[in-house]
């Protein structure tokens, strides 16, 4: 016999912050890629519905982050956690920082205006882009730093 | 520099308390036991206090520094 789900039970029931944290970063992955998917596309001079339907897409993944952060019981974060998300952040900034740098000294380098044009079609895939990666980032130098999974394993 | 040493599994194990089970008594995360189990992790005077707590016990009996 089918077991029900019951949808309350399982708003109830507390998300462990690691959970959390991996459901955020494979969402922040898939806004990125999808921002990757559309600056080609507009890149390639792809069809309006095309763009529309990724741009919607992007729209989507973010709401869907915002309702499993609001709705869900996500476990509160303790010393621990809240000293590793401060190294996370610390680490990511140290390599979103770097990362400028190095595109600012190779475009100063080979003297080229952009490799890329930055134009009001464009902006939104460019913000979402340096977005995604930032926040893709962040938490998943938290999942590498916070623990390995041999400590999610069965409770001693 | 010292290395940290606890007793908190054995105090643990004496009163058959899981991981969660303590994590949820002192208001941490199960991950941040385990750390503190393994020597990884050096606890906020607060959480060792409320830990000692828990086990009736001082902290300098469940903490101590190697030398």
């Amino acid at each position: 016999m089918k077991k029900q789900i019951n949808i309350k039970e399982i708003l109830k029931n507390k998300v462990s912050l690691r959970n959390a944290y991996k459901f955020r970063f494979c969402a922040w992955a898939a806004v990125f890629l999808c921002s990757e998917i559309l600056l080609m596309l507009q890149n390639f001079g792809a069809g309006i519905v095309a763009i529309n339907i990724i741009r919607l897409l992007i729209c989507m993944i973010i709401i869907s982050m915002f309702a499993f952060s609001i709705k869900l019981n996500i476990e509160n974060s303790d010393e621990l956690s809240n000293m590793n998300t401060l190294k996370a952040n610390m680490l990511t900034a140290k390599i979103i920082f770097s990362l400028l740098i190095c595109s600012a000294i190779i475009i100063y380098v080979f003297n080229k205006t952009i490799f890329l044009t930055i134009s009001p079609d464009t902006l939104f895939g460019w913000i979402m882009l340096i977005v995604s990666v930032y926040y893709a980032l962040q938490n998943g130098l938290f999942l590498a730093i916070d623990g390995s999974e041999e400590d999610e394993a069965g409770d001693e | 520099m010292p290395e940290l040493k606890t007793k908190l599994k054995e105090y643990r194990a004496k009163l058959d308390m899981k991981q969660g089970e303590l994590a949820d008594r002192v208001g941490v995360r199960r991950e941040t036991i385990i750390r503190l189990e393994k020597g990884l992790y050096n606890p906020s005077l607060k959480l060792a206090m409320d830990i000692a707590a828990v086990f009736g016990v001082t902290v300098e009996e469940l903490f101590s520094f190697d030398d």
